[in-house]
């Protein structure tokens, strides 16, 4: 920097003259810089195409190498989700792949809402899913690309096809309470309490006071406000012909179709 | 081969609902099977007493059932949805109308039409057993549910119900 009490108006010029020029050499250097990275990114681009093509198979089969391969392309600014009708979507179908889990979610969210007081578990509806597509193994596959059980399903992959859903409209969004990822198609809110008592009947789909309380450790008060939350909240049935009363969670567990 | 819905595999369905806003979408779910189960077996009436011991309310592989209370609520909503009609409140019968009276009446009037019945008389037993209605819904049909679709039609000017001294002597001549 120019320093020095006479510097006076030439002084100020020779400063202005001297960033203009540092300017320019940088924006052309940008410019340059830019188009070099530009030109890596295409050939990147190209290079993860054949990729691409060459493990199609592999990305379609594996759920984790799907993951790691989708990280990737949004690592080099490539959405594959997004680009529906480019050409990601022909040589994957992977556009396709996600919109018909999509939808698929969307069935069943809608077909359990009734009971599910709109709140789902991840791990419920991969089960839901599974089990369709074992059910589906044993027909005959249509021309249509339809979910077939060499596509297997991962956690990842519904979290990810949530977030499509999310595009297209802000009903559906996945939430976390009691470190359980559930995809919530209804707005409402769970407290700390009553994702805690979510949390614990996770293994069976339903609970009772007394099993809450000595594996939560809170007094029957606390137990039974948690309970009676989740009942106004139909997130709860209950059930009394067992040896006490028991409550029911059809966010975490629901009876499929035969 | 009927098939059971979702619920009547979940145990809380097996029990009442306090929750009043639960216990709509679970009497609701009630009354949709129990409209497709006697459409399915073609059941006219129901008893709630006698009924409770049928797998239409009691599902053993999950050791659960519907008590008679419960099963009268059900029925009631059903009847108050318009799906249904008490017979006798005291014994607990009540109609099941899988299909409406007017929509029986419309049936058997089409019926009637096809086969040049018009201006004939028949007895109510007749178009319940007759070997010409074999084919048709409406054959074997409970005698109360088809008394009243004729009413229906008689309330339209289509036919005039007669005395008899059973109801199923009882004539019909169609208009």
């Amino acid at each position: 920097m120019l320093r020095g009490k006479a510097i006076g108006l030439a002084g100020l010029r020779r400063e202005q003259e001297a960033r203009q020029a540092i300017d320019h050499i940088a924006s052309s250097f940008r410019k340059e810089l830019y188009e070099l990275l530009q030109r890596q990114l295409d050939t990147f681009r190209e290079n993860l195409e054949l990729f691409a093509r060459k493990y199609r198979k592999k990305i379609e089969n594996e759920p984790e190498f799907r993951a790691q391969f989708h990280r990737l392309c949004v690592s080099v600014g490539v959405d594959p989700l997004v680009s529906k009708k480019g050409f990601w979507e022909e040589i994957l179908g992977i556009g396709d792949f996600y919109y018909e889990l999509a939808v698929k979610i969307s069935e069943i969210c809608i077909a359990t809402r009734n009971v599910s007081g709109g709140l789902i578990s991840v791990d419920e509806i991969k089960r839901l899913i599974d089990y369709r597509n074992e059910a589906r193994f044993t027909r005959r596959s249509s021309k249509r690309r339809i979910l077939r059980l060499q596509y297997e399903i991962s956690r990842d992959d519904i979290e990810r096809a949530v977030q499509r859903i999310q595009v297209l409209g802000k009903s559906y969004s996945i939430v976390s309470f009691g470190g359980i990822r559930y995809i919530r198609s209804v707005p409402g809110e769970l407290s700390y309490d009553h994702s805690c008592i979510l949390a614990a009947s996770k293994e069976n789909g339903y609970t009772s006071e007394n099993q809450l309380i000595s594996c939560l450790k809170w007094s029957k008060e606390r137990v039974m406000l948690g309970l009676e939350g989740l009942l106004e909240m139909e997130l709860a049935w209950v059930d009394d012909q067992g040896t006490e009363r028991l409550y029911w969670f059809p966010s975490l567990y629901y009876p499929m179709e035969d | 081969m009927f098939r059971y819905p979702p619920f009547y595999s979940y145990p809380p369905s097996f029990t009442l609902q306090p929750v009043k806003a639960t216990r709509e979408k679970q009497l609701k779910l009630w009354c949709d099977l129990v409209l497709s189960y006697c459409k399915h077996y073609k059941i006219f009436k129901l008893s709630v007493t006698e009924c409770a011991t049928w797998s239409l309310f009691v599902n053993t592989s999950i050791d659960r059932k519907l008590s008679v209370d419960a099963i009268g609520k059900v029925l009631s909503r059903l009847v108050s949805m318009g799906y249904g009609e008490w017979l006798n409140k005291e014994a607990n019968v009540c109609l099941v109308y899988w299909r409406r009276p007017n929509e029986w009446a419309q049936l058997i009037y089409d019926w009637v039409e096809r086969s040049g019945r018009r201006k004939s008389i028949l007895t109510l037993y007749e178009i319940r057993f007759s070997e010409d209605t074999v084919e048709l819904e409406f054959h074997e049909m409970d005698i109360e549910l088809l008394l009243k679709s004729l009413q229906v039609l008689e309330s339209q000017g289509k036919c005039v119900i007669f005395e008899g001294k059973t109801s199923d002597d009882l004539g019909v001549k169609f208009l």
